[in-house]
């Protein structure tokens, strides 16, 4: 997109939040600091090793008892929701990636750890069956991974 | 719904600032059938999420609709003091977006 920054600064100044939504609805303006591009081709992959190059040029893990998954399943009234903590000491992290094995495209969010991040995230999925969350943690050397089965049949889930 | 306020806490203790943070947001993975019309509700999620502090982004969160609906999230960083504003930014499939701020308490 080739907006000049400083009338794009003035227009973010200047805008109601009403009209920069229009605006950014309409792909006229992005905020400035989310010109990441979301990638699309890894979110829609159906194979985890995909998704993995797509994501992070690479699909080699090695298993690392470095990273820790929690796992709670809580009953919802639409389905069923789990809240997942992934937990690494690993050095050097880049980002931390959750996959859920069994939905038909695993990838479910990955998480780009910037200057002075704690290896640690925690958000909560939607997840219908019982099965294996994956974790895979980038760091500067390579990709490392966990895995931990969800078990729904115990909570009223499933 | 999608201008409402996200709800987020930063608090400082022993160097590490622990953020939570709660964005509404219906999450939808585009295969719910509507109570209401029985018909597919299309997919409305959102893709990214931003944390920024001091001039800097600690976290970028890239998203799909396997997200729960209101989307949490919790993490934590170092290199903040007490006052200093964090500030989370969203942006969905549609090109909406929110941003909240707070301070670091």
């Amino acid at each position: 997109m080739s907006v000049d920054p400083k009338r794009r600064f003035f227009l973010k100044g200047a805008l109601t939040t009403g009209a920069m939504t229009m605006l950014a609805g309409a792909g006229l303006l992005t905020p400035r600091s989310l010109l990441a591009v979301w990638p699309k081709e890894a979110f829609e992959a159906d194979a985890i090793p995909q998704a993995l190059t797509l994501l992070l040029g690479d699909s080699q893990t090695r298993e690392s008892g470095s990273i820790r998954i929690k796992l709670t399943p809580h009953a919802d009234s639409s389905g069923s929701e789990v809240s997942i903590m992934v937990k690494t000491d690993l050095p050097d992290v880049e980002s931390i990636s959750i996959l859920v094995a069994d939905s038909p495209t695993p990838l479910a969010a990955s998480f780009r750890l910037g200057a002075g991040m704690e290896g640690s995230i925690s958000t909560r999925l939607k997840i219908a069956k019982s099965g294996e969350i994956i974790a895979v943690v980038k760091t500067q050397q390579r990709l490392f991974s966990t895995r931990k089965s969800v078990d729904l049949t115990g909570c009223g889930c499933e | 719904m999608l201008d409402k306020p996200i709800v987020m806490r930063a608090r400082l203790r022993d160097d590490v600032v622990s953020v939570k943070a709660l964005i509404t947001h219906p999450m939808e993975r585009g295969d719910r059938v509507s109570n209401d019309s029985g018909e597919i509700l299309p997919p409305h999620f959102i893709q990214e999420v931003i944390c920024e502090t001091g001039g800097r982004v600690v976290l970028t969160a890239l998203l799909s609709g396997e997200v729960a609906r209101d989307p949490f999230l919790a993490f934590s960083f170092r290199g903040a003091n007490k006052g200093d504003t964090v500030k989370i930014t969203w942006v969905d499939n549609r090109g909406n977006s929110g941003s909240s701020e707070t301070a670091v308490e």
